[in-house]
């Protein structure tokens, strides 16, 4: 009886375990198999995140490509734009030279009070047509990044009052009274570019010219805080303008507003191109203006103090230049006919050779100090004659001087790299020959 | 509910009262998960309630009373577990206070499905007022977790606490 108890004590306490055993074994499972689950939804997880992540990989790859390719493009179109403008400006420029030297001479012919009226504004509108172009081809030329500045010494004093004579009349005929002052620290002789110097100068006055009716305009120059730039202000009590206007003014194509075209006329290219030559020349455009109260305009400019040039090195320098034996290679007649005139102004008798290979053969019989060489000519060009010339074993180096029509950067280094010295572009000028000849022979 | 309140309750009950015990109110029961409880799982909280209810009836103790025990237990495995809560938290209040935006927020961000109670908290100064909201009726548990949490920050606290309807108990729990 006892024992029978004691066997059932022991089959429940059996069964006990059993089931608790049971429990947590199926608790174990539960566990691994929430895990195993859990796993699989996190690898899955994974997946799906690092094959979102490639694709957006992609995707931005693909973007970046297009955006490139967009990019080319615009500025492919953007340069293709400034050659066009530059190339018809220049196509243009040439008959219109033409108009304009036509309706001179007819100006001098003896005319009727009538047609003289109708030839003056054939004249003055052929004029006003070239500026157009020449504002067209400059702004052209700066956003292709095919301006170069001249970096010479020059007289700032002398320019600025040559500016001023020119607007001295105009103003006199409006009834304004133009000022100029000039701080007396700013140098006399700066190095630079006249040329462009004198085209902001040239445009800051016209324009405050033409946008003022009464009072004065002016022009001063003083130093900025920065050493070796100076800072122009010109100043006038015209129409004035508010911010809006002021805001998109250095823009190319835009003006004050489009009423200004019709009252005033212009491009609205004249300022675009004066900030970008400002940047070019290392300083920047801004300025002050109130409606009705006038405008002030200032610049900054790099200008080096520069080196006071004397007449009478040069007088000296022309007669050495006699000495020289100087050969011309030039296969047009009229341009070979220039070319000696200037020459003789500078007491050289050039020898003359109508292409690169006669001028080849006439420097292996003679020895020359300067050949002046014309780049495109039938039988040989300047190019390969200067190499040929190059090749030779002479005794005497003769400097070769190109004279090219293109006075872009890249001709320019294809002279130097086929062993020219310097060049000098057509059509040619007295000052830019003798300039370049005192370079050599000084 | 999450398997850990399960696991911890069942360990709790071992440890009070026994093993035995532990067999016989899940038998009693008779859970539809089977009672094999893993703390990584999820199981209906009408488990445990059938199951504090069979310990009250083997123990004589009221539920009341096993719930609120419980949860002063649970507070502490808490405590231990996720100790990254309790970092810079000065006192139980500005912890219970912290509930809903800190705890709650973070249970979410593990778990999206969980159905978490509703705590409105109004702190003014060394006074606390909680109310819970919850269609589950374990406002004892909530006391206790309310307590333990005292404990846990050696804070003394007393609570008062009253109905408020059906769904909502307020407690005010005072820093003595």
């Amino acid at each position: 009886m006892e024992a029978q108890q004691q066997t059932d004590a022991l089959t429940l306490l059996e069964q006990r375990w059993q089931k608790r055993l049971d429990r947590e074994r199926a608790a174990r499972k539960e566990a691994e198999r929430l895990l195993e689950e859990k796993s699989l939804a996190l690898y899955e997880r994974n997946v799906e995140l690092r094959e979102l992540a490639s694709n957006l990989e992609k995707l931005v790859d693909q973007r970046t490509n297009e955006l490139a390719v967009a990019l080319k493009k615009a500025q492919a179109a953007t340069l293709a734009k400034s050659e066009f403008l530059a190339t018809m400006s220049h196509e243009i420029r040439t008959p219109l030279n033409g108009v304009l030297g036509m309706a001179q001479l007819l100006f001098d012919t003896e005319l009727s009070e009538q047609q003289r009226e109708y030839v003056s504004n054939l004249k003055n509108t052929s004029n006003t047509l070239l500026a157009i172009i020449n504002d067209v081809l400059d702004f052209s030329k700066i956003e292709a990044g095919k301006l170069e500045l001249e970096s010479i010494s020059y007289d700032l004093y002398q320019l600025v009052k040559e500016v001023c004579a020119i607007f001295k009349l105009q103003a006199q005929q409006k009834g304004l009274s133009l000022q100029v002052e000039f701080n007396e620290l700013v140098p006399r002789w700066i190095v630079g570019d006249p040329t462009r110097l004198r085209q902001i100068l040239m445009n800051l006055l016209s324009n405050a010219m033409k946008f003022t009716e009464s009072g004065t305009v002016g022009l001063a120059l003083m130093p900025s805080v920065e050493s070796d730039v100076l800072t122009v202000c010109v100043w006038d009590t015209g129409v004035g303008m508010d911010e809006k206007a002021r805001s998109k003014l250095f823009q190319a194509f835009s003006q004050a507003d489009a009423s200004t075209t019709c009252q005033y006329g212009g491009t609205g290219l004249g300022l675009a191109i004066c900030d970008r030559l400002t940047t070019l020349m290392g300083g920047r455009i801004w300025v002050e203006s109130e409606q009705h109260k006038g405008s002030r305009f200032y610049f900054t400019f790099a200008a080096p103090r520069g080196k006071e040039s004397s007449q009478e090195i040069r007088v000296e320098t022309i007669k050495s230049l006699a000495e020289l034996k100087v050969l011309l290679v030039e296969d047009n007649a009229i341009n070979r006919l220039v070319a000696t005139k200037l020459l003789q102004k500078l007491n050289i008798n050039a020898a003359i050779a109508v292409d690169g290979l006669e001028a080849v053969a006439m420097t292996e019989k003679a020895a020359y100090d300067l050949i002046l060489m014309d780049m495109q000519m039938p039988n040989m060009d300047g190019l390969t004659a200067t190499q040929h010339i190059r090749a030779m074993n002479l005794s005497k180096r003769p400097k070769i001087i190109a004279l090219t029509a293109n006075a872009m950067n890249e001709d320019q280094e294809r002279c130097l790299a086929a062993g020219m010295d310097d060049f000098i572009s057509k059509p040619i000028h007295f000052d830019q020959l003798k300039q370049t000849l005192a370079r050599f022979y000084p | 509910m999450k398997g850990m309140v399960f696991t911890e309750f069942l360990e709790m009950v071992e440890a009070k009262f026994s093993a035995d015990m532990v067999d016989d109110i899940i038998d009693d029961a008779n859970p539809a998960s089977g009672g094999a409880y893993t703390s990584v799982g999820t199981y209906s909280h009408e488990e445990l309630v059938d199951m504090v209810v069979a310990l009250s009836n083997r123990t004589q103790i009221p539920v009341p009373v096993l719930v609120r025990t419980f949860g002063e237990h649970v507070f502490g495995v808490f405590a231990r577990s996720f100790q990254q809560f309790f970092e810079g938290v000065p006192d139980a209040l500005t912890f219970l206070s912290g509930i809903e935006d800190i705890i709650h927020a973070q249970v979410i961000k593990l778990y999206p499905d969980a159905q978490l109670p509703k705590f409105d908290c109004l702190r003014e100064g060394n006074q606390l007022t909680m109310i819970y909201h919850s269609d589950r009726h374990l406002a004892d548990l909530a006391e206790g977790l309310i307590m333990g949490c005292g404990q846990h920050f050696g804070d003394n606290l007393t609570i008062q606490r009253d109905e408020v309807n059906e769904l909502s108990t307020r407690f005010i729990v005072t820093k003595v």
